[in-house]
């Protein structure tokens, strides 16, 4: 690790070209030499780019010299976004001006890599990204030989926690497979297997994530961690839905049930229920499964509502189901209003259009189908794709529209490919 | 003429087995999973 490391770092954040910090100091050719670690620069040198660039002179002096007290904040600082996400924000708002400008770039690292951590705990990906791509001016695959195996295993396993965020599975995969490399006991092991589990639900390759997820599970259970137990139970639950083994899904998800009610955990219980409802939802006994999805919705509102969209979002595919309009338009209205994203938002739309479709609106049913099979489209939803195109094609074919049809046909097939190609 | 043909029996394909019929359901993932497990906790 050199000074240029910490330079274009600075450059990067601040949007300075290189011809603008050396003018008047060095030669550019130089400056181009400092960062590229081929010249040494003295410190004089750099105090001039300090001050040019409006940051400690040690920031760019220090870039050896561990503190021992910020070993201890990190140390803290670590420990509580371990424990408590709450608390670990009270300190950061506290610390934030010590943690600004960390001279040593091993504790700078040490430090991003924890706050990174601590806003994927908060779901808050931009910012987590953006920290990350801080990291990446100092840790690059060729250079990680150089480092610890903690600081290796701490890289790789936020790289693919930010990759599963962002979508990118297969790259998420990866980064958690050599993540498991440098993992040191049995509950790393697990943790890893849990989320690759987690990966292969998303592409749809469910029996290897089967695997990853009883393995995860008995790890935990034998290690009595029971949070995490109930976790890879409801994994297991929502495995069996997709491949419709529905009596295992009623097996392990009562088991979870069981156990999150002895434990008190209500949010784990509200997401169990809902995962009740979706087997009763997919075996078609519409009462039971409302049941279930109702008493899951009482709970998200009580203790905490962030998964609350997908409950709604299954209620409002039984009233379709079953055709009871003047519920599902109820049922839609108040969905729309906890919509995080677009996803979500275009997802109901697929609703309506079905609903507009079985009211024998052809017209609306064919432009917003349409709107909707474009948004997936564009964003490779492809899960959602394919049923909607199919769907559409058919229709389309029946109406004599062929050109169409095949162009909607040519979609799902797309979309199939897609899914499967996925597969790792 | 021959990718023409090749629409025209795929689309004459499709006709074999769609049947219409009600829309049914909306797709797209809808279990409600838990969060990835986010910890470093090597120990």
């Amino acid at each position: 690790m050199h000074i240029g490391n910490r330079l274009k770092k600075i450059r990067s954040l601040k949007g300075v070209p290189q011809s603008k910090v050396c003018k008047g100091i060095v030669s550019p050719s130089h400056y181009s030499n400092i960062e590229s670690g081929r010249y040494e620069a003295s410190e004089d040198i750099l105090e001039s780019i300090a001050e040019r660039l409006h940051v400690p002179t040690k920031y760019l002096v220090g870039i050896h010299d561990d503190s021992p007290t910020t070993s201890e904040l990190l140390l803290e600082y670590e420990n509580l976004v371990e424990q408590d996400t709450e608390q670990a924000d009270a300190f950061f708002e506290k610390r934030k001006k010590q943690l600004e400008y960390i001279p040593s770039i091993h504790q700078e690292m040490e430090y991003l890599l924890i706050r990174c951590m601590h806003h994927l705990k908060k779901v808050e990906i931009p910012e987590a990204k953006e920290r990350h791509e801080e990291l990446t001016f100092y840790v690059q695959e060729e250079n990680l030989g150089a480092l610890s195996n903690k600081t290796n295993y701490k890289f790789y396993y936020v790289t693919g926690l930010l990759n599963f965020y962002l979508r990118n599975y297969i790259k998420s995969y990866n980064f958690f497979y050599k993540a498991s490399k440098h993992a040191k006991t049995e509950q790393d092991e697990a943790r890893i297997h849990f989320n690759l589990a987690l990966n292969y639900y998303e592409i749809n390759d469910i029996h290897k994530a089967l695997l990853y997820a009883q393995d995860a599970k008995k790890i935990y259970m034998d290690h009595h961690l029971w949070k995490e137990t109930i976790e890879a139970y409801i994994v297991l639950g929502v495995l069996h839905i997709e491949i419709e083994d529905f009596s295992s899904a009623k097996e392990v998800l009562k088991k979870a049930l069981n156990l999150a009610t002895e434990k008190e955990l209500q949010v784990h219980s509200a997401k169990i229920l809902h995962n009740l409802g979706l087997i009763y939802y997919k075996t078609k006994e519409y009462e039971t499964s409302l049941k279930y999805l109702k008493e899951s919705l009482e709970k998200k509102e009580k203790y905490d509502n962030s998964e609350i969209f997908v409950t709604h979002y299954v209620i409002s595919n039984i009233y379709l189901e079953t055709q009871d309009f003047r519920k599902l338009i109820l049922q839609l209205s108040q969905a729309n209003k906890i919509c995080r994203n677009n996803i979500d938002n275009y997802q109901l739309k697929t609703i309506e259009a079905n609903m507009e479709y079985l009211l024998f609106n052809v017209d609306k049913y064919e432009s917003l189908i349409e709107e909707c099979l474009e948004f997936f489209s564009t964003n490779e939803l492809w899960d959602d794709i394919i049923e909607n195109a199919k769907q559409y094609s058919n229709h389309l074919y029946e109406n004599r529209k062929y050109k169409k049809a095949f162009h909607y046909l040519d979609l799902e097939l797309k979309a199939t490919k897609k899914i499967y190609k996925e597969r790792l | 003429m021959k990718k023409l043909l090749a629409k025209v029996l795929v689309i004459a394909a499709l006709g074999a087995f769609l049947v219409g019929g009600p829309l049914s359901e909306s797709a797209g993932k809808m279990g409600d999973m838990p969060r990835p497990h986010s910890t470093f906790q090597l120990m």
